[in-house]
């Protein structure tokens, strides 16, 4: 931070002058003004992988469900996926021919799912993607600890 | 930078196989693949013009190698202690 708008942001805290003051001296000395900052949701960090982590809780003292063969342990898992792939795999949807994806809508329809595989452009799966990159799950208990992230 | 190579572990009776593939050959031979297809492919195209039914047709090779290219970076890790499976394109 420069030493001028560490001032600036010093006299506003101290109370010596007020916002519309302090916003006019930091675009006076060339800093962004209060308020010029995108919300945090239109920061987008660009991903390259999506990511799936399965590991075995080593902190579980439960009983065992039997569902991982002798040794009770859950398998390790790790699935990176690129989200180039991703995106070439969407593309994939102009091959549906129309019956199929006539089909496909009407059944997600009647789920009271609206949505339209013929209308999807480059821009919504930008869109989804942008978006992926808040993703994160995180389950924690049992016998494996699940993490899925976007890096 | 499309991916080169294709490291795949799979399970074997007594433990595991691993092995590095060329992938970089797919490419050529998928290539080829195509070239032979058009022959086909475009007289279909040039009959029946774009429609739905012609363009899955059309457009299914050039997709294909596109996912195929975009492969890099994938990987598919399973550990335990059972099997032991890996996939990964370099």
């Amino acid at each position: 931070m420069g030493n001028k708008r560490k001032k600036i942001l010093e006299l506003l805290a101290s109370g010596k002058i007020n916002v519309d003051e302090a916003n006019e001296l930091l675009s006076a000395v060339g800093e962004k003004t209060l308020g010029d900052e995108p919300p945090a949701a239109t920061i987008a960090r660009k991903i390259r992988f999506l990511r799936v982590l399965v590991t075995p809780n080593p902190d579980y003292t439960g009983p065992r469900s039997g569902k991982f063969g002798a040794s009770g342990q859950p398998d390790k898992v790790n699935i990176r996926v690129p989200v180039a792939l991703i995106r070439a795999g969407m593309k994939f949807t102009a091959l549906i021919p129309r019956e199929a994806s006539d089909k496909v809508e009407a059944a997600l329809r009647d789920k009271g799912v609206n949505f339209n595989l013929k209308n999807l452009k480059d821009s919504d799966i930008e869109e989804l993607i942008t978006a992926l990159s808040e993703l994160e799950v995180d389950v924690d208990g049992g016998e494996a600890k699940v993490h899925i992230y976007a890096e | 930078m499309p991916p080169l190579l294709l490291h795949l572990r799979v399970p074997t009776k007594n433990g595991f196989f691993e092995i590095w593939l060329p992938y970089f050959l797919i490419y050529p031979l998928l290539a080829a693949f195509l070239i032979l297809l058009s022959p086909l492919v475009f007289p279909v195209w040039l009959f029946r013009g774009f429609s739905d039914r012609v363009q899955p047709l059309l457009l299914a090779g050039p997709y294909l190698f596109l996912l195929l290219w975009r492969m890099k970076g994938l990987v598919i890790d399973i550990d335990g202690r059972h099997q032991k499976f890996m996939l990964s394109f370099i």
